[in-house]
């Protein structure tokens, strides 16, 4: 036979030497290098799980003698973590097997049937079944922190009876909800009345929008638990929940946002408005002064017409010179800090 | 037949301007000077005889009866006589050329200061140049 040349770490939780010895013959007639460790009692075990997590595997025996069967079991999922666990037992007992592996126990050999080529398959076996389950965890875990931990306030919703499935955090703390509170509650219970037309517009749409395509569902306006209202920008992506049809929506608060482009907007009218000023007020007095020189600058021009015109340029320059105090003054009262 | 020319502005130093260069560049001797458009309307229909055309120098900003009111009186009140349009302006706003355009009887358009070499210019343009020759 051709040994598995993998290393492989592992820990046997035995307190039989005979049955002990037998494990390791066994392992060693398929594996090059078993790097065993043994230990008789639940407790040894406990304390040396504490200090080391580098075991590949678990081999545990059912009858310790500071514990044994379902309540070692127990407490051998509980410290062995992410490390698979393979249990050893004397005894036959099929339904006693089968709850064992509902409690998360990797195999259940028994010790009669054992033999070098059974230990070795459920051995490797078992833990390359962790390690896709290990994988499978971790990517759910990240996706639920996506959704979790994202600074952006989400939900899911029935698309069906509109009522909340999930929350995350900040849609917690920006609605002043609890997840609890949001459980209990449908999309309506966001909307002012006032609104409630334009979300049955919306939802109607919603629902006729092909499933594979993220719909922008626009502006809303959205009450707080506390009344406030706040102006958010949503969209929404088709997804199972459990089963049932929902949407996952993503509601960005916009409210600030919203009050600055609105200064901008007001500051905006009132630069036109000045600028307006600039080429109407302004250039009127001015094209009569650039008129009023013209008319010096000709020979017929009397003595005293003269003084008349000298007198009307500089009524004309007196003009501008209020108007361009105006503007300024009026350009100084712009500040887009007042928001 | 020489049009009579009605110049109107709202500035008086602006009329006496206006008026010196319409002189001097000899469209006319004694034109009528308004410091309204309603003033002006009024003149028009009153000189209604037969055959008689009007060349207007019109301003824009005005406050009480402006320039565009002026143009849309014109167009609400339709005359058989022959009325020209030639605006002159202090705006430089593009907006107000363009929507001067709209209005068929506006056949120039002039920012000021007018000059005495622009006012050579107005009896060059097409539609009023046979009146002077």
């Amino acid at each position: 036979m051709i040994k598995d040349q993998q290393t492989y770490t592992i820990l046997i939780i035995e307190d039989n030497p005979g049955d002990r010895l037998l494990v390791d013959t066994y392992l060693e007639e398929s594996v090059l290098v078993p790097r065993i460790t043994g230990v008789e009692s639940y407790r040894e075990a406990a304390n040396l799980l504490e200090k080391r997590s580098d075991f590949d595997i678990i081999l545990l025996d059912l009858s310790l003698p500071d514990m044994s069967g379902e309540e070692l079991i127990k407490a051998v999922i509980d410290i062995a973590g992410n490390i698979p666990v393979v249990v050893l037992t004397g005894y036959s007992d099929v339904e006693f097997s089968r709850k064992s592996v509902k409690l998360g126990i990797a195999d259940y050999l028994l010790k009669d049937d054992l033999t070098s080529s059974i230990l070795y398959k459920s051995v490797i076996y078992s833990i390359e079944r962790k390690k896709v389950f290990n994988q499978l965890e971790d990517s759910e875990k990240r996706y639920k922190d996506l959704f979790q931990l994202s600074p952006i306030p989400k939900w899911v919703y029935d698309l069906q009876n509109l009522k909340f499935l999930d929350a995350n955090q900040a849609a917690v703390m920006t609605y002043g909800y609890s997840y609890e509170e949001f459980r209990q509650m449908s999309v309506k219970d966001l909307i002012p009345d006032e609104d409630l037309d334009m979300l049955k517009d919306t939802i109607q749409k919603v629902k006729e929008t092909d499933k594979s395509t993220p719909r922008f569902s626009g502006e809303f306006r959205h009450r707080k638990k506390n009344g406030d209202i706040i102006v958010a920008e949503t969209s929404s992506n088709y997804l199972e929940f459990d089963g049932k049809p929902a949407r996952m929506m993503l509601a960005n608060d916009i409210t600030f946002k919203k009050k600055y482009v609105e200064a901008i907007e007001v500051q905006n009218a009132k630069l036109k408005d000045i600028a307006w000023i600039q080429s109407h007020v302004v250039r009127a007095p001015l094209a009569r002064l650039m008129g009023l020189v013209n008319l010096l600058a000709e020979d017929e021009v009397t003595t005293e017409e003269k003084q008349t015109y000298t007198k009307l340029i500089m009524d004309s320059a007196t003009e501008l010179d209020t108007i361009i105090r105006d503007i300024t003054e009026k350009t100084e009262q712009i500040d887009i800090k007042e928001i | 037949m020489k049009p009579e020319i009605l110049i109107i502005d709202d500035e008086e130093v602006v009329l006496m301007l206006i008026k010196r260069l319409v002189v001097k560049t000899g469209l006319h001797n004694t034109p009528q000077l308004f410091t309204n458009g309603m003033e002006a309307i009024t003149f028009i229909h009153e000189y209604n005889t037969k055959n008689q055309p009007f060349l207007v120098f019109l301003d824009i900003n005005m406050p009480a009866f402006d320039g565009w009111e002026f143009l849309d009186m014109l167009n609400n009140t339709p005359l058989e006589n022959q009325v020209n349009v030639i605006i002159i302006t202090s705006s430089v706003n593009q907006s107000d050329k363009a929507k001067s355009k709209e209005f068929s009887e506006v056949i120039g358009y002039i920012e000021k200061p007018v000059t005495e070499e622009m006012m050579k210019e107005v009896r060059k343009i097409e539609t009023i140049a046979p009146y002077f020759q």
